[in-house]
């Protein structure tokens, strides 16, 4: 699709605003979700670059920053998904081989590992929520869903989390 | 789950939340992508397999695919082992040929290259019936650049797919009816060649898409049936793997380290000259030709490791190994590959199923909704067990209940609340430790049905060890508990284990 110049300018602009105030915390859920900033950056920027590409019809949603957050999510999802396949393939020591080793240096990385075993709804809420920092609204926005589902998926996700953390020995 | 613990852990999720987004807040803001040409900073890993929407079949022209399955439950030929394993590796198992577990992945028609050295492939998604809402997903979340012509006056969209990261491959997608797409996924197929491979596309009389193979691009030829999968579902044959998604026509044999490291291989065979090839080929890229054998292999990096490919006799095969193994070792044990006799084939069958009900989650135990029964209430506080530590303090182990009605294992110390272990489920139907205070409690749940749990062996580091036996619980007969609980020093671990001595599950 051609656009003119001034409309060219025009929606770079407004990429470039949604681009500054978004990146950051965009790039704190793929972190969260991958433990991992290589990845995160990688998962990022594929989630902009694809906004970019489509910006012009994306600008002219209500809540461009829902689909930039649906869209990472997705993103992480199939990363995630890819993962588990080779994980549950090679059982319990592929994950100690894989690609996506939490870094180390990640706060709280003990929570982190225990969100990654949520069910992948549970894990898209609680990044949403806890890193992102969006309301229940806000989180059925992003993933097209009801407020009621946000908020059970939200409380299992509490549930086994707490279950998680006292897995290993740890205190909650 | 009492609110207490819930409300830690939304606290702790907070906390962990807010320095996520303050580490990020500190990493440098790259520069904005500018069209065209922006790059990023790193290119994207390979993502593990085709994301493809499964639906109704796709056939070949004058070729019957649906004979596919009949034809992999007959191979014989693709038993072979690894004569010379890498030291500290054994063999675990083996699957196939032709179990043929059904998957949700879509089943692809491949083609690879008609001159080997060739780095072509394609696959042809087996689906149809894909409305224009599936395509328009498929378009803003899977791929890049979409290009659309018209060819023979269809829409004919060709795009790179996002899957496979720094090396797309191209996406094709042609609309062969009104609100219908097909779809098919290539590499090193110029784009000219796939439109016209658009144009053999029709819906023929009962409904199903047929491609008329005159239409295939020069220098492809058909291979085989399969979806496809890095490490090409090595398990999918067991019972219970609905979460496995591919099903498997060739066969494989697993080995793993004996030495304690995380190290794998696995030896994929099939019965096709090429298939797992122009897989690799289509997953990352161009395999790059070994020249230390006499037959000519291919390397290719994979997650977490390497796959070398190669050719013989009408059969395909790829040998995974994680990246502790050098390709050096891998050319040796490929030199050594030869075929199992039966007798060791059986065997090595059997060795798999037990090695996987060691190593994943129990898959035969009954569901917990036939365990449990409804969520009844009433049996909230019923004793699970009870004892004293050595300390005189009493400890109670009750059943509990979640929000969402669910059965909860709760511990009291000296009648006070402690903390609560849940959810008795088909996850949990195994051993569970966890620690409250200075407490470790350790219980195994396990269903009455399931029979053979005995009792729970409980060691720790220290070298202590305990044995409670496994009782049923009398509100719900189908359920057996055995609690430990007790002050440790070291790691503690429970197994459960049947009159043998064989350990069911562990901790």
């Amino acid at each position: 699709m051609n656009s003119t110049p001034a409309e060219s300018a025009e929606t770079l602009a407004s990429f470039d605003d949604a681009y500054e105030a978004q990146y950051r915390r965009l790039l704190a859920v793929a972190h969260a979700a991958t433990g991992n900033w290589q990845s995160a950056e990688d998962l990022t920027q594929e989630t902009f670059l694809r906004a970019l590409r489509h910006w012009h019809r994306i600008s002219r949603y209500d809540d461009p920053g829902a689909w930039l957050r649906r869209v990472l999510i997705n993103r992480v999802a199939s990363r995630w998904r890819g993962l588990g396949r080779e994980q549950l393939a090679f059982g319990r020591w592929a994950s100690r081989s894989s690609e996506e080793a939490s870094d180390p240096s990640m706060a709280d990385a003990a929570f982190w590992a225990a969100v990654r075993r949520l069910s992948l709804q549970q894990r898209r809420v609680v990044l949403l929520h806890y890193v992102d920092d969006l309301d229940v609204e806000q989180i059925a926005r992003v993933l097209e869903c009801s407020s009621g589902t946000v908020k059970t998926h939200l409380h299992r996700a509490r549930t086994q989390l707490a279950v998680l953390l006292t897995e290993g020995g740890n205190n909650v | 789950m009492s609110d207490v613990i819930l409300d830690e852990v939304d606290a702790r999720a907070r906390a962990a939340g807010l320095a996520e987004r303050r580490s990020a807040a500190q990493r440098r803001l790259p520069d904005a992508p500018a069209k065209p040409g922006w790059q990023w900073v790193r290119p994207a890993l390979v993502a593990a397999a085709v994301v493809l929407t499964i639906g109704g079949l796709v056939v070949i022209a004058q070729r019957d695919t649906s004979s596919s399955d009949d034809e992999q439950t007959v191979v014989a030929d693709t038993r072979y082992v690894i004569g010379d394993v890498v030291d500290g590796y054994e063999p675990v198992g083996a699957v196939g040929p032709g179990s043929g577990a059904q998957g949700v992945l879509p089943t692809l028609l491949w083609f690879g290259p008609s001159d080997v050295d060739r780095a072509v492939s394609l696959a042809v998604d087996t689906s149809d019936g894909h409305d224009d809402e599936w395509l328009d997903s498929q378009l803003l979340e899977y791929v890049d650049d979409p290009t659309e012509a018209r060819v023979g006056g269809r829409r004919v969209i060709l795009t790179d797919s996002t899957e496979f990261g720094a090396l797309p491959p191209r996406v094709l997608f042609v609309e062969v009816a009104d609100n219908r797409w097909v779809s098919a996924i290539s590499r090193g197929v110029d784009d000219s060649a796939l439109q016209r491979l658009a144009a053999g596309f029709t819906v023929g009389p009962d409904g199903q898409v047929v491609l008329d193979d005159a239409f295939l691009p020069d220098g492809l030829k058909a291979v085989g049936v399969g979806p496809v999968s890095m490490l090409r579902g090595f398990l999918a044959h067991a019972p219970a793997t609905s979460d496995l998604p591919w099903p498997l026509h060739q066969s494989g044999v697993l080995y793993m380290s004996s030495v304690g490291s995380s190290g794998g291989l696995a030896l994929y065979i099939a019965p096709e000259d090429g298939l797992l090839r122009a897989q690799a080929v289509l997953i990352a890229g161009a395999p790059s030709p070994t020249g230390r054998s006499e037959t000519q292999r291919y390397t290719a990096e994979v997650l977490g490791g390497n796959e070398l490919l190669w050719d013989s006799n009408g059969v395909s095969f790829a040998l995974y190994a994680t990246s502790d193994v050098s390709l050096a070792e891998m050319e040796a044990m490929a030199d050594s590959v030869r075929p199992a006799s039966a007798s060791e084939w059986s065997d090595l069958e059997a060795e798999l199923v037990t090695f996987r009900e060691q190593t994943l989650n129990p898959t035969t135990l009954p569901a917990a909704e036939q365990v449990l029964g409804t969520f009844d209430r009433s049996l909230v506080g019923s004793v699970i067990g009870t004892g004293s530590l050595s300390d005189g303090r009493v400890w109670t182990a009750t059943l509990g209940a979640s929000d969402d009605d669910k059965y909860l294992v709760d511990l009291a110390i000296d009648g006070e609340f402690t903390g609560s272990w849940g959810t008795l489920d088909n996850a949990l139907f195994g051993v569970i430790s966890a620690q409250f205070g200075d407490v470790d409690l350790v219980l195994a749940a396990w269903p009455a049905s399931a029979a053979d749990g005995t009792e729970l062996r409980v060691s720790n580091t220290e070298g202590e060890s305990a044995a409670v036996p496994l009782v049923p619980f009398t509100p719900i007969p189908d359920v057996a508990f055995a609690v430990h609980v007790g002050v440790h020093a070291g790691t503690v671990v429970g197994e459960l284990v049947d009159d043998s001595g064989e350990v069911l599950a562990r901790s």
